[in-house]
């Protein structure tokens, strides 16, 4: 299930336009895939042909519950996150600008001017502010960001967890 | 398989709330490295436990069965909660979150935002951890990237492609 999720997933993406919002239509494309792996289960003999019958469990119940626990682990903790890191990662395309550059090298001064191939540090920030913005977690007005009920709702749940496990700001 | 699943479950729960609660207890330097090297006490310890509670009532086939679903489910929690711990401790938005509740005025502008989170100092610092984690080295021209970090670089420049994600960050 999981390979066929990638496969429909990456022609998704290829045919997704730039004003898609690429991590929901990833949510619902495995929504989707879903009642595809339920037809799957029930369709297939419990043994796929050459299991031996100790290995099958009496109860199918626990079984489908277990390969629906699966999938959404491999989507949500595996497949989501690769595509997080691929299209937001901070650390890896820093590497990568840095790999690509003409010199090879790169100082920290040439990292915030050239980030993201060249469009710049700043433009990476105000990628996360517009972010917060779209999903109603802040709101922006005459240049100043402010959070709004859900988004100081959201603050102050994480801000407890990162007191709570001694995060260092 | 049912045991399989209730022992891996319990002893990750148990490591979870070591975790949790040794984080607030202790300030730990490098967080993953602890978690990384406590994790495989609790896969042992559920090995042992499905071990025991079957010795010689059930064949090493059936037992060594019940350990790998409880190791999947083990590996499913893992993954599940990475991310989750990641987002309280690294995520830009969350901290810009916190930011502006913390702020006096419990607004701020865009420059104040950007000193704080896209300035030359947050660069260094994460080219520091770059560095410690092993995927940059500091040469006289400026940073260079690993062996280690060429490769994913490569990798993720191949997934970007087959996606059409763009430059991203």
């Amino acid at each position: 299930m999981c390979l066929v999720y990638l496969i429909v997933m990456s022609v998704g993406l290829r045919l997704a336009g730039p004003a898609v919002l690429r991590a929901r239509l990833l949510f619902r494309l495995f929504l989707l895939t879903l009642p595809l792996s339920a037809l799957v289960y029930w369709v297939t003999p419990a043994d796929l042909g050459f299991l031996p019958v100790a290995w099958l469990d009496a109860n199918p119940t626990i079984e489908f519950g277990f390969l629906l626990f699966l999938y959404s682990s491999a989507f949500l903790g595996g497949i989501l996150q690769l595509y997080n890191l691929a299209d937001r990662g901070f650390s890896l395309r820093i590497a990568m600008d840095i790999h690509s550059s003409s010199r090879g090298s790169m100082t920290a001064e040439d990292v915030v001017r050239s980030y993201s191939a060249g469009k710049g540090i700043i433009w990476m920030y105000q990628k996360r502010i517009d972010d917060l913005i779209r999903l109603r977690l802040a709101e922006a007005a005459d240049d100043t960001v402010r959070a709004t009920a859900a988004g100081k709702r959201v603050a102050a749940r994480f801000s407890w967890l990162r007191r709570f496990l001694r995060v260092v700001a | 398989m049912l045991q399989g699943i209730l022992s891996g479950a319990g002893w990750f729960t148990v490591f979870l709330a070591i975790h949790i609660f040794w984080f607030h207890l202790v300030h730990v330097q490098d967080c993953f490295k602890w978690i990384a090297k406590t994790l495989p006490v609790f896969v042992l310890a559920h090995v042992a436990t499905v071990t025991i509670l079957n010795w010689g009532a059930l064949t090493g086939e059936i037992i060594v069965l019940r350990v790998i679903y409880g190791v999947l489910v083990m590996a499913c929690m893992f993954i599940l909660y990475m991310p989750f711990y990641y987002t309280i401790v690294a995520s830009l938005s969350i901290q810009t979150l916190i930011y502006l509740e913390e702020a006096p005025r419990k607004e701020l502008t865009m420059a104040e935002l950007h000193q704080r989170f896209a300035s030359r100092d947050i660069v260094a610092g994460r080219l520091e951890i770059m560095v410690s984690n092993g995927y940059l080295e500091l040469g006289p021209s400026g940073y260079r990237v690993t062996p280690k970090a060429r490769v994913m670089s490569k990798i993720f420049a191949f997934l970007k492609g087959i996606w059409k994600l763009g430059p991203g960050g």
